[in-house]
């Protein structure tokens, strides 16, 4: 085997441009590869954790009446516990389940600012658990000036809302909104801080209040109609959806309410992670568009050498050996090319991670959209990205060089020998 | 002549390679001739779309109105007869109606929900718009009644139906608060997902009535033209006209300033499909690189006779660039060729997008729905058939300058 | 001044860390019309001597005279084109070229100079091609020819543009005797009746026989010369 691989090492080098050039189409391709599947990976991560974090969580605990309603802000489902027992306890129990990281409980409603100017801003209030928020979720890093509301009459406003009420940060703003019981209730707060995501989907229209003081002016005490729920890793969701489930059959709470997993949730989210599937066979393809090189390469240096295959078949080296000489020549040109395509993709990946890839079109339309997504690309810098396109890369090469390898052992020493080249 | 004629006798002596590095070309040509003919058609699809029911082809309105989304109601206007007269004037003008448009919610059994209310004039609002065709439920506005026409989606999460009591509150110029109440009369269905949750309709005149208002006031004329195309440039023209010799306070916006999203989008998808195939072609440009240094490889003893009979660089350089050329030319024609029988195919039987997306596009706000035709785009073929031939000459350049400052000695004598 | 005419020329490869010295100081002139053949063993540096005589290469020292040019001050583009307008060439493997009939590879080497056949490059070709006894092989690629019939190809190849000059190294290397003998008629006849110059390199004596000047070279050196 040792002297095999003199031989294909020797081979390669002798005409140094020509296995240059096949390597670089392999390194092209696998760099392609791992620029998309970055590109892919960081825009569905991104994307992912956006809705995960701001509307989803790993799992999200609604009442089953609630899903179709959730755009009227409805508040005839709320939820009030297993057995109308109330929130705390439910969050409790939930929380001792085993895939159980943490907790978001989170009451939604609609409000209506009318101003002195007599316009009329719609809003959607979110009241959350600023203990619980404070400690796991997105929010406190999301401030750009002020604080989290924690008590009584603080509010915290979007950025692009905030631009719409004409106030700022320390003044007071008053609203009216729908409670439970159908009467329409004026309530003033006072700005404490404001939240900028940069996704206009969410600074353009959402403030955020203690949950207590929602469930009071709203009329409902111990109930949210939302809880979102967080395990280690979103990967994981299938286990803590299990244990949701176990938890709410053995306290009868299958029949109010339904554990909506994250995938399961969107439909546009379902689209994207159909699609990433897809893209595995769109990785193999643009591998074996760059194997063109080496296939072609690899003909005419067993069309140079049928002669030497002739005298190296006489001299009785099987067809096997024949087969493995020039399989390791094709392999070796994937493995060196990979290898520089996984350095090169690589360092694009690094550099744009942190820079991001700006596209002004893009972020137009993303804008525009009624979406959660990033304005630009981050491509993902991972190992497991360069390693699995190093494999790739070097496993189709090998695999489509066995064709031309074949064709070599199978010459007949014979006429072979005779060929005049 | 003799340069080229060997330059296409070398191509086919391995037409194995020629045609697989010809493949890539075509490919990269044909997924882009397809790409562009889906965005356009997309693009065709979603305009059409706003146009039937939304924008219409060319809108009047005070240029506060496109700036301030909030308040419709504050940038109301009487049409002067002189600007009727321009307008029915326009060069391919079909129709025009007037609309009165403003945010209210609309409350029916315990629910509440923002929406944008349409105020119409039944009879010349089905000139312009083609939504009575979708009325799935019930019968259009009647002159003078306070029926309500919904979307489908609203129907569904306020779970209203034909007969159905509603309410509508809202905020007047003044800044008090005011209603108007009656029954649902009818649901539409339109390929338009917008219109179909956040947008009611209701007879003008009953609007005007209930606020107290002069009858004749709206905040948008709508315009149907006979051609989309001319639409933008009439629209132009008339701005002129009427904030010039009328000295109106007026600003026409044609269908394409409508949406930015969807401009946006086209020039994304536009970005996109230039960035794959940019790639795809760096593929096959390597590919060709390869190619032509093989066959310089092959043909040594050939290349150093043509250096001893005399040949400059340029003419040896200038066979293998031909080689090139032709590899390009043949995945070119491949491409277009390919490329036309999907555009065919994507004309003729058009694309299920239901079936492609799921419910992503609605979710996204993208307006199409149903099944999408694609859009012949000659232009696009031209160009990148060029730009594969091109691809394919400057790449060829690099390996063939290499084969031709070869040593004649070296090179005749194979060493 | 003869048509070429080489001044104490050297000629040194270097190949890594060992020079060769293949012209050790060679001063010879040849005249308008002279059939020449320069013979030695290989190794001895008749290819090399040819190479400078054909403009294919430069000397390391010394300069080379063609047709009154000195090759040592023309780039490689000026070389191309002395080679072109003044020089044919004949080497032992044909190097015809393999995708063009045997009436295109003439033809070829006619348009691509400016000579004086422009307009009449068919009738040239195929007279020329009759001249070497081809007539009837017009279409045939070289592949479908003979080794006599290629290098016959390859002589009209050279001869088609009547240039001062022919090199031919080792044109019969190839082939059989009968063959050869056909091959260098051929060119003895062309020498004497258009006064074509031509040099051969060869180590075959029946070769030497039709010389008109005969030069050995042995390590780099003209040890011997004759005329008949």
């Amino acid at each position: 085997m040792k002297d095999l691989f003199k031989i294909a090492w020797r081979n390669l080098n002798r005409i140094r441009f020509r296995s240059l050039i096949a390597i670089l189409a392999i390194a092209t391709v696998v760099a392609i590869v791992v620029f998309s599947r970055g590109l892919i990976l960081g825009f569905s991560n991104n994307t992912y954790d956006l809705y995960i974090n701001n509307n989803l969580g790993h799992a999200r605990i609604i009442h089953q009446e609630y899903r179709n309603r959730e755009v009227l802000f409805s508040l005839d489902y709320p939820i009030d516990g297993f057995q109308g027992e109330g929130l705390e306890n439910m969050l409790i129990e939930i929380s001792q389940l085993e895939e159980v990281e943490y907790m978001l409980p989170r009451l939604k409603f609609g409000a209506l600012y009318g101003g002195q100017t007599g316009d009329m801003v719609r809003m959607a209030g979110f009241g959350i658990d600023p203990a619980a928020e404070n400690r796991h979720g997105l929010l406190p890093e999301e401030i750009s000036s002020g604080r989290m509301p924690e008590q009584k009459n603080e509010i915290l406003v979007g950025v692009g809302l905030l631009d719409k009420l004409g106030a700022e940060v320390g003044g007071s703003v008053t609203f009216m909104f729908t409670d439970a019981y159908q009467s329409l209730q004026g309530r003033s707060f006072t700005i404490v801080g404001v939240r900028e995501s940069g996704l206009s989907e969410i600074d353009d229209s959402i403030f955020y209040i203690p949950l207590t003081t929602a469930q009071n002016m709203l009329g409902l005490e111990d109930q949210a109609t939302e809880i979102m729920v967080f395990t280690s890793d979103r990967n994981r969701t299938e286990d803590l959806e299990k244990r949701l489930t176990a938890l709410f059959q053995d306290r009868g709470g299958t029949e109010s309410y339904s554990t909506l997993a994250w995938q399961r949730s969107d439909p546009l989210l379902e689209l994207f992670i159909e699609v990433e599937s897809i893209f595995d066979l769109v990785y193999i393809a643009i591998i074996l568009m760059g194997t063109i090189a080496v296939i072609s390469t690899l003909k005419m240096i067993i069309r140079e050498r049928v002669n030497e295959i002739g005298m190296m078949s006489a001299l009785g080296l099987k067809p096997l050996d024949i087969l493995k000489i020039f399989t390791l020549e094709g392999a070796m040109l994937g493995i060196i090319g990979s290898a520089l395509g996984v350095l090169g993709g690589g360092l694009i990946n690094y550099y744009l991670s942190s820079a991001g890839l700006h596209v002004q079109s893009y972020a137009d339309t993303m804008s525009e959209m009624d979406v959660l997504m990033e304005p630009a690309f981050y491509p993902v810098f991972n190992l497991e990205n360069l390693v699995f396109s190093f494999f790739l890369g070097t496993i189709v090469v090998t695999l489509t060089c066995l064709l031309p390898a074949r064709s070599a052992a199978r010459l007949d020493p014979v006429t072979a020998l005779h060929h005049d080249s | 002549m003799y340069l080229p004629k060997i330059a296409a006798r070398n191509l086919f002596r391995r037409s194995g390679r020629t045609f697989i590095i010809a493949g890539v070309l075509a490919f990269a040509i044909f997924f882009a001739i397809i790409l562009e003919t889906f965005m356009a058609g997309m693009m065709e699809m979603s305009f059409g779309n706003i146009i039937d029911f939304d924008s219409a082809h060319i809108q009047v309105a005070r240029p506060e109105l496109f700036d301030d989304n909030e308040d419709p109601l504050e940038h109301i206007f009487t049409p002067s007869e002189e600007m009727m007269t321009e307008i029915q004037n326009l060069p391919g003008y079909a129709a025009a109606t007037p609309v009165l448009d403003f945010s209210a919610n609309i409350l029916a059994a315990r629910e509440e929900f923002p929406v944008r209310v349409r105020a119409a004039n039944p009879d010349s609002f089905n000139e312009v718009f083609r939504y009575k065709d979708h009325l799935i439920e019930g019968e259009f506005l009647k002159k003078g009644s306070s029926g309500l026409i919904i979307g489908i989606n609203l129907a569904e999460i306020l779970e209203l139906e034909v007969g159905d009591f509603y309410t509508l509150l809202f905020r007047e110029k003044g800044g008090s608060l005011n209603t108007i109440q009656g029954e649902v009369v009818g649901i539409a269905a339109t390929p338009e997902p917008g219109m179909n949750l956040g947008t009611v309709m209701i007879d003008r005149s009953y609007v005007t009535a209930a606020l107290g208002a002069d009858s004749t006031v709206v905040n948008q004329l709508k315009v149907r033209m006979i051609d989309r195309h001319t639409a933008v440039a009439q629209s132009d023209n008339l701005e002129q006209t009427l904030t010039g010799s009328l000295g109106e306070n007026a600003q026409v916006n044609s269908w394409r300033e409508v949406s930015d999203m969807l401009v946006a989008l086209e020039v994304w998808g536009q970005v996109e499909t230039y960035f794959i195939v940019a790639l795809i072609l760096l593929v096959g440009a390597i590919g060709i690189i390869n190619v032509v240094l093989l066959s310089s490889l092959e043909r040594v003893e050939e290349i150093g006779m043509m250096k001893a009979m005399g040949l400059t660089e340029v003419q040896i350089v200038r066979i293998f660039s031909l080689e090139a050329g032709g590899l390009g030319v043949i995945g070119g024609l491949i491409g277009a060729g390919l490329g036309a029988a999907g555009t065919y195919l994507m004309v003729n039987f058009g694309l299920d997008l239901q079936m492609l997306y799921g419910e992503a596009t609605l979710e996204m706000g993208i307006p199409i729905m149903g099944t999408m035709y694609g859009v012949w785009k000659p232009g696009s073929f031209i160009l990148f058939f060029c730009l594969a031939v091109l691809v394919a000459l400057l790449s060829s350049i690099i390996p063939a300058y290499w084969a031709a400052r070869k040593d004649p000695i070296d090179a005749i004598y194979h060493r | 001044m003869g048509l070429v005419k080489l001044d104490s020329i050297k000629k040194i490869y270097q190949d890594g860390e060992i020079s060769v010295k293949a012209l050790r100081g060679i001063d010879l002139e040849i005249e308008e019309g002279e059939f020449t053949t320069v013979y030695g063993p290989s190794g001895s540096g008749k290819t090399t001597m040819l190479n400078l005589v054909g403009a294919l290469d430069k000397p390391s020292e010394g300069t080379v005279h063609i047709n009154g040019s000195i090759i040592n001050e023309l780039d490689r583009k000026g070389l191309a084109l002395m080679r072109r307008d003044n020089i044919g060439f004949i080497f032992q493997s044909y190097n015809l070229i393999p995708v063009l009939t045997a009436y295109e590879n003439v033809e070829f080497a006619l348009k691509i100079s400016n000579g004086n056949h422009e307009n009449h490059s068919r009738e040239r070709s195929i007279q020329v091609l009759e001249q070497v006894g081809l007539g009837d092989m017009l279409d045939r690629r070289p592949n479908e020819l003979s080794g006599g019939q290629k290098q016959r190809v390859a002589i009209a190849r050279a001869l088609v543009k009547e240039p001062r000059l022919v090199l031919a190294d080792e044109p019969t290397a190839n082939l059989d005797s009968r063959t050869s003998k056909e091959v260098l008629e051929i060119m003895l006849d062309m020498n004497q009746k258009l006064k074509t110059t031509f040099i051969f390199s060869t180590h075959d004596p029946m070769v030497m026989e039709y010389a008109g000047r005969l030069l050995e070279i042995r390590d780099g050196r003209i040890t011997r010369e004759e005329r008949r």
